[in-house]
C-alpha cells in the first residue's frame, strides 16, 4: 500500500525541488507517480495549483497568458516586456510563463496569476461593451 | 113617534121654566157633568195624566241626553277630525322628512360612487400610463441592447479581418504600457 501524504506536503515537495534546481521532468514523473499509486489523478489540477502557491512562497510566479497569435511570431521583446510586468505586479523573481494562444480573443492579451486576471484583450472589450 | 113626542114635550117644559132654564141650559145637568167632568179629570189626572208626564218626562230627558251626546258625538267627531288632521300632517311632514333624507342620501351616494369611480379610473390611467412607461423602458432597453449588441458584432467581425500581428504588437505593447 502507498504511503499518503497531505497536499500541502506534497505541494511544498515539488516546489522546493523545482526551485533547488531539480530536474522538472524527474520531479513531475515522481508527482504523477505518486498520483496513479494514490489513485489522485483526478485532483491533478489542484496539485498543481498548490505547487503554484508554494513557488510563489519561493518568488516563482507562474503565470498564464493568452494571445490571439503566438507570441514568439510577433517580437521576442513582448514576451520578456510581459514577465517584467507579471513580476512588478506580483512581486515574484522569477515568472514562468505559460502560453496559450486563443484566435477568439482576437487581439491583445489575458494574464491570469495568483487568482487575478487582468484582460486587454479585444474580445474582452467587446463583452465589456456589451454588458453597459 | 117617541121622538116627535119627547121633542114636544122638552118644549113645553122650556116654555115652563125660566131663570137659566131661559137660557136653554139644565142646570142639575150641568153640574152633574161639571161633577162627571171633575172627576174624570181627578182619574185622568191620577191614571193618566202623571204617567203620560212621566212618559214624556222621560222622552224629554233622553232627547235632551241623546242631543248631549249627539253635540259630545260630534265634538269628539271635530276632536278625531283635528286629531287626525295633525296625524296626517305629521304623516306627510314625516314623509316629506324621510322623503327630502332619501334624496339627499340618494344624491349623497351617486356622488361617493361617482368619486370612486373617478378615483378607480384615475388609478386605471395611472396603471396603464406607469405601465406603458414601462414597457416603453423596456422597448428602448431591449432596443438599444440590440443595437448594441449589433455594433459589437459587427466590430467584432470587422476588427477580426483587420487586426493583423503589427496591430495585435501594438495592442499587447499598450496594454503593457498601461499595466504599468
Amino acid at each position: 500500500m502507498a504511503t499518503s501524504f497531505t497536499r500541502r506536503t506534497i505541494a511544498r515537495y515539488v516546489a522546493g525541488q523545482l526551485v533547488d534546481g531539480a530536474d522538472a521532468a524527474v520531479v513531475m514523473n515522481q508527482l504523477a507517480a505518486y498520483l496513479v499509486a494514490n489513485r489522485k489523478t483526478k485532483q491533478v489540477e489542484r496539485y498543481i495549483a498548490d505547487i503554484e502557491v508554494e513557488l510563489a512562497v519561493h518568488g516563482v510566479v507562474v503565470a498564464d497568458v493568452t494571445t490571439a497569435r503566438p507570441l514568439s511570431d510577433m517580437d521576442g521583446s513582448l514576451r520578456t516586456a510581459i514577465e517584467s510586468l507579471i513580476s512588478n505586479q506580483t512581486g515574484g523573481r522569477h515568472v514562468a510563463l505559460r502560453e496559450h494562444v486563443d484566435k477568439d480573443i482576437i487581439g491583445g492579451l489575458i494574464v491570469r496569476s495568483a487568482g487575478t486576471e487582468y484582460d486587454r484583450s479585444i474580445k474582452g472589450a467587446v463583452r465589456a461593451l456589451r454588458s453597459v | 113617534m117617541t121622538v116627535l113626542s119627547q121633542f114636544a114635550s122638552e118644549t113645553a117644559t122650556q116654555e115652563s121654566v125660566g131663570g137659566i132654564a131661559a137660557l136653554g141650559l139644565n142646570l142639575q145637568g150641568f153640574i152633574f157633568q161639571l161633577i162627571s167632568f171633575t172627576i174624570i179629570l181627578l182619574l185622568l189626572r191620577k191614571f193618566v195624566y202623571s204617567k203620560f208626564v212621566e212618559t214624556l218626562e222621560a222622552r224629554r230627558l233622553a232627547v235632551i241626553s241623546s242631543l248631549d251626546d249627539a253635540k259630545e258625538a260630534a265634538r269628539e267627531l271635530e276632536k278625531t277630525g283635528e286629531k287626525t288632521a295633525e296625524i296626517l300632517e305629521n304623516a306627510k311632514k314625516e314623509a316629506n322628512e324621510i322623503v327630502e333624507l332619501a334624496r339627499t342620501e340618494a344624491a349623497k351616494a351617486v356622488s361617493e360612487s361617482e368619486e370612486k369611480a373617478k378615483k378607480r379610473a384615475d388609478h386605471l390611467i395611472e396603471q396603464a400610463e406607469s405601465r406603458l412607461k414601462q414597457d416603453i423602458e423596456t422597448a428602448r432597453d431591449e432596443l438599444r441592447k440590440e443595437m448594441l449588441h449589433l455594433v459589437t458584432a459587427a466590430t467584432e467581425k470587422v476588427l477580426r479581418q483587420k487586426v493583423d500581428s503589427a496591430t495585435d504588437k501594438q495592442l499587447i505593447e499598450r496594454a503593457i504600457k498601461e499595466a504599468n
